[in-house]
């Protein structure tokens, strides 16, 4: 409700090279906390092998990562496969990460430059989600909207007639 | 338990609870059998994904956490249980629970090794994309369940067990006797069967589903050497030297791109100076979410993958190739695939 986590604010991961902390006070540093977290999670999403969700770091950064969620069956989406890009902040998994679509994604939920509204990623956020979970969601997503509150106000508007909608929709 | 708890005044019990009729204990020999995922799902911590260190249970809804993970979720700002989300108000909302750390010693008490393992396990994740670590955990925790199992029945002998936990991880950099011992075809005798049988063997034992050599995704077995003309740079040697033969073994599903994905993560990660925390002294962190270092801030650029068919010969790999159908197209031959890769580092 009231709490406020932005994980669009400075809580950004930055590119420069790590602050180390060796004074040995702490013990275990965040870094190598989010680390473990974040392979525990590339072990699980392996292991569920779950249709239609794939995720993997993004070249030799583990704190970024490439998704693909296919389109719900049934959807006007099916048979369509959508790329993200998933950053994580350095309070993951207490703060949500940055998920974006990189592929186009003509959705009521998604503005044009990617972002995403889902409750998950902002106020709903719980440090119990992972990867997985998210990417799990957001197909979920792609094939039931929540049109109250719509990023993309034309999406929401023709979403029920999908015909029109379908007309809207970059083929890959 | 501590002190400092102020006893609580009532308890209201759920209709369940008020009807539910005990369950009659078992006092014979019978076994029950508790699946080693969903044993170690309950001893695992939904925070850190990892074991649960000093447990700490939530008071209203049972929930447990370690407390490091807990006391952060709370202090970042979600006043509720992050498993049901039911408001904890505060650190008080909360109740150490040593019976429950206990517990975990009980069902593992090397748990240094345990975790051990498990870094391996870890470790070896990011440098092949395989089934195999699936069953290289169960193994090790079913090597722990025969633990457990002793100390359930002292009288039994172990034989059956496993006398170590200590499980070699599968992947690795062994690259000499690639051979020998771990082919994916059932034909080939284990001829050689110098150490404890491997977690692979183990668990061909126990009917593990897609076990190796299984139809539905075939395994494929690929020694990964640096390419000829890498050997000029210096640097890239002395940092990768005693790991540039690379041994994977993977679904013939996965692709070329796959592969170099997870070798230029696992490339950078040589490069990088960082060591590995050991140690796992649990202490309240103070705050110290905020700080990144991932030690991974070097990074390996375009890295490609060849095959040489025959000698001499030397041809790229495309990306999206299936590792099936490179083997198809320049290898078939009964033998782990040999690649060559190179990169460039900025
Ligand atoms: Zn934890
Ligand atoms: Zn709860």
């Amino acid at each position: 409700m009231a709490q406020n986590i932005q994980p669009q604010s400075s809580t950004h991961p930055g590119q420069g090279p790590p602050p180390k902390d060796l004074t040995g006070a702490e013990a275990r540093p965040a870094g190598a906390q989010i680390n473990q977290r974040l392979q525990h999670e590339l072990m699980s999403l392996m292991m569920a092998n779950d249709k239609g969700i794939s995720a993997f770091p993004d070249g030799d950064k583990l704190l970024s990562w490439v998704a693909t969620v296919e389109g719900p069956p049934g959807s006007v989406y099916e048979g369509m496969s959508f790329k993200l890009k998933l950053d994580f902040p350095p309070g993951y998994p207490y703060v949500a990460p940055i998920v974006r679509f990189t592929t186009p994604c003509f959705h009521p939920n998604v503005d044009l430059q990617g972002n995403i509204c889902l409750d998950i990623l902002k106020e709903k956020w719980s440090a119990l989600y992972e990867v997985r979970t998210l990417l799990l969601s957001i197909q979920v997503l792609l094939g039931e909207p929540n049109n109250e509150s719509p990023l993309n106000s034309q999406a929401a508007a023709l979403w029920s007639n999908p015909q029109a909608f379908r007309k809207h929709l970059t083929p890959k | 338990m501590s002190s400092n708890d102020p006893i609580e005044k009532s308890w209201d019990l759920s209709l369940y609870e008020l009807h539910r009729v005990p369950q009659e204990a078992i006092t014979d020999e019978t076994e029950i059998a508790v699946s080693a995922r969903a044993l170690q799902s309950e001893l695992t911590c939904p925070i850190c994904l990892d074991m649960l260190t000093q447990t700490m249970t939530t008071k209203e809804c049972l929930h447990r956490f370690c407390a490091e993970c807990i006391v952060t979720a709370l202090r970042s700002g979600n006043k509720e249980c992050p498993t049901c989300r039911k408001k904890l108000v505060s650190k008080r909302s909360l109740r150490p629970d040593p019976n429950f750390d206990m517990l975990v010693e009980k069902i593992f008490p090397n748990r240094e090794e345990y975790e051990a393992h498990q870094e391996s396990i870890l470790e070896s994740l990011s440098r092949s994309h395989s089934q195999n670590f699936i069953t290289s955990i169960t193994d090790g925790i079913k090597a722990q369940m025969a633990h457990v199992k002793a100390l359930n029945k002292k009288s039994k002998s172990q034989d059956d067990a496993p006398d170590s936990p200590h499980h070699t991880p599968i992947t690795g950099n062994r690259n000499r006797d690639l051979d020998s011992d771990e082919e994916p075809t059932p034909s080939v005798t284990k001829k050689k069967k110098k150490v404890k049988p491997t977690s692979l063997q183990t668990s061909a034992d126990d009917a593990n589903d897609s076990g190796p050599g299984s139809s539905a995704t075939q395994e494929l077995e690929i020694v990964f050497k640096l390419h000829p003309k890498m050997l000029e740079n210096k640097e890239v040697i002395e940092a990768i030297k005693e790991s540039s033969t690379r041994y994977i073994k993977t679904t013939s599903k996965a692709l070329v791109e796959h592969l170099c994905k997870y070798l230029a993560m696992r490339i950078s990660l040589d490069f990088s100076p960082v060591k590995k925390e050991t140690h796992t002294t649990p202490s309240s962190s103070s705050g110290g979410v905020g700080t990144n270092s991932t030690g991974m801030t070097s990074s390996v650029k375009d890295l490609t993958i060849f095959i040489s068919p025959s000698p001499g010969q030397m041809v790229e790999l495309t990306p999206n190739m299936s590792l099936k159908g490179v083997n198809e197209k320049y290898w078939m031959v009964n033998k782990p695939m040999e690649m060559l890769y190179a990169f460039h580092r900025h």
